[in-house]
């Protein structure tokens, strides 16, 4: 195989997600949001909950450690490029950072309830991506469904 | 709260409008067209998701600002889904069973059925018209884990019916019947969402890239990313053509070549022209060039049955697939200044990707012993203008030894493409006062050839279907057999 000597510098190539993807992140977070809601008032169920927000703490780990996403299949994280790329833009300007502690405090938390302060930080969160997804969705030279 | 509600009010009347239209179509036109039973179940389905998001759209409520603060953008959300079927619904009403090629089409879905994969004997597919010229497949699995995931938000609403696929046909070819064979490709592309063979390629293109260079793990993940997805996309395309060159044999990559005009890649000569390739040499972001993509159909068919019959064949289209077996991977590197460089990278994730064809066609009969032997009396029909749906093939020397067979639809396409490419001079001069040098009097043939193989591919479905008979001629009919 010949080297990759240009590597970096060819990366430029735009527009090559796929709208269904973006939606279906959309669509994750809006389910998050509104476990974390239901939390939040006291009759939400712990396990959903939990299965919401699992593929986004997942990989928001993995970014954060900067491990390697390809490596191997793993059905736990997102591993479409939509998703990864939309979850990379909402981490990075996330303030005060994302919130990886907070997520992971809510996905193995027991039975006990969340304190309100991490919900509002999650629901913030997830508000954030829910907007970005869409955002994308509704980019016009987002490509369409259709596969030649 | 009052005045905002009155605004969420507004906002959810608009959103249960947009619906409304979206969905009304379905419900209006439906019922003034003849479409297959896989277009009603996607209209079904659609009239269902109509349904259950109204009703959660008059059952939406919130409390507070802040429940408004946490719950508006969940209306975006639907809207947005609903944007996804809003591009599927008209198309599927235009493609009644009047416009679609249904003979055809119906011919390769039940060589589709004979893959052994979950879901693929049950399988049907709902046809659409395209302005483009593009055959395209939606991608059903995904829209199904749309569909999972819109129950979420909306717990009534209903999942995307099992073992359906949508597919586009350019509105124009709805009455050719050998162009439509790259509906076979967007099968592929159907078998390749729902079986997710993009994941095992994503990690196979991560390890190529690895192995290849210190560069790529210097690189950002962000980088990485747009990499390993131009990487699978092309995968994925390479993946359906070698699909439809294994669903369909040679006659898939003879529609490709006819439907890029792929051809004047060749000289006088038929040794491939230097000036010509450039128009097709060139990689796309999404999709490999046409020039790469059809060496790959010839490399593939090198290795099957089917081989020894394009080698002999005197068909244009043929001695396209073999001298396209010889460019060399640095002829595509060369011609490509901003994507060559994964080209290599690509080539190395070929034989994985032939390996997947494997599995996916493992106990699938490639059709070609079949093939030979009915090749030469189909078109041998055909050059008399007779339909073959029902071939008498000898197996003996006695008067008796002769049996009725029904060629497959593989077949079929496979012989009346040949008969097509070569043989319709031949046809032409056989009739009397025809002249084969008139454009229109060539089409008008052509246009029969077509029509006697869609006709035998109807034939040929029709003596699948039971039919339950009235023994005793009084009225009473058999009960179906069990």
């Amino acid at each position: 195989m010949m080297p990759f000597k240009a590597l970096g510098e060819n990366c430029d190539m735009t527009a090559i997600g796929e709208r269904v993807h973006y939606l279906s992140l959309a669509l994750d977070a809006r389910r998050a949001l509104n476990a974390i809601r239901a939390a939040d008032k006291g009759n939400g169920r712990t396990d959903e909950l939990r299965n919401s927000i699992r593929a986004a703490t997942e990989s928001l780990e993995i970014l954060s450690t900067r491990a390697d996403l390809y490596a191997k299949l793993s059905p736990g994280h997102y591993v479409q490029y939509e998703e990864i790329q939309t979850l990379r833009e909402v981490s990075s300007s996330f303030e005060p950072g994302p919130p990886i502690e907070v997520l992971r405090s809510l996905l193995s938390g027991g039975e006990d309830m969340p304190t309100s302060g991490d919900l509002g930080l999650a629901r913030k969160f997830f508000r954030a991506l829910e907007s970005r997804a869409l955002h994308h969705y509704n980019d016009p030279i987002s490509s369409d469904t259709f596969m030649a | 709260m009052a005045e905002q509600r009155d605004y969420l009010r507004h906002d959810l009347t608009a959103l249960y409008a947009f619906i409304e239209c979206v969905a009304g179509g379905v419900v209006s036109r439906r019922n003034s067209a003849a479409y297959s039973a896989a277009a009603i179940r996607f209209f079904d389905f659609v009239e269902a998701l109509a349904a259950s998001s109204k009703n959660h759209l008059e059952r939406w409520s919130v409390d507070d600002s802040e429940e408004f603060e946490d719950r508006r953008g969940e209306l975006g959300t639907i809207r947005a889904a609903w944007r996804e079927f809003h591009k599927l619904i008209k198309p599927a009403l235009d493609a009644d069973t009047l416009q679609a090629p249904s003979a055809v089409v119906d011919g390769i879905v039940r060589r589709f059925r004979e893959l052994e994969l979950p879901g693929c004997k049950e399988t049907e597919f709902a046809l659409f018209h395209t302005s483009e010229f593009n055959y395209v497949q939606v991608h059903t699995a995904d829209l199904r884990r749309t569909a999972e995931k819109i129950r979420h938000i909306i717990p009534d609403a209903p999942l995307f019916p099992d073992n359906l696929g949508l597919i586009g046909l350019p509105y124009s070819q709805g009455r050719t019947a050998f162009a439509n064979c790259l509906v076979a490709h967007e099968m592929g592309h159907h078998i390749y969402r729902r079986m997710a063979y993009g994941a095992a390629l994503q990690v196979k293109a991560d390890a190529v890239l690895k192995s290849g260079s210190s560069t790529y793990e210097q690189m950002e993940q962000g980088q990485k990313d747009v990499v390993i997805k131009a990487l699978t996309q092309w995968s994925e395309e390479i993946f359906c053509d070698l699909f439809g060159a294994m669903l369909l044999g040679p006659c898939y990559p003879y529609s490709y070549i006819e439907a890029y005009d792929l051809s004047a890649i060749l000289d006088c000569n038929g040794l491939v022209s230097g000036d010509r390739i450039l128009p097709f040499i060139g990689f796309y972001e999404k999709y490999p060039s046409e020039m790469f993509r059809l060496q790959q159909q010839s490399i593939f068919l090198r290795e099957s049955p089917w081989w020894d019959h394009i080698s002999k064949s005197s068909a244009r289209y043929a001695t396209l697939l073999k001298v396209l077996h010889n460019v060399p991977i640095d002829a595509h590197v060369k011609e490509n200044d901003k994507l060559g460089y994964l080209i290599p990278v690509l080539d190395s994730i070929m034989p994985e990707i032939r390996r997947v064809i494997g599995n996916t066609f493992e106990g699938v009969d490639c059709g070609f012993v079949l093939f030979s032997q009915l090749n030469n009396t189909i078109q041998k029909y055909l050059a008399n203008g007779i339909v073959p749906s029902t071939l008498n093939v000898r197996y003996g020397n006695r008067p008796e030894e002769v049996t009725m067979v029904s060629p497959s639809p593989l077949v079929l396409l496979n012989s009346g493409m040949e008969f097509y490419l070569t043989r319709v001079n031949e046809l032409m001069c056989s009739i009397r006062d025809e002249d084969e040098t008139m454009f229109p009097r060539r089409l008008h043939w052509i246009r029969r050839i077509e029509e006697w193989i869609a006709k035998a591919i109807e034939d040929e479905s029709l003596e699948k279907e039971v039919i339950d008979v009235d023994p005793g001629g009084n009225g009473n009919p058999a009960p179906p057999q069990t």
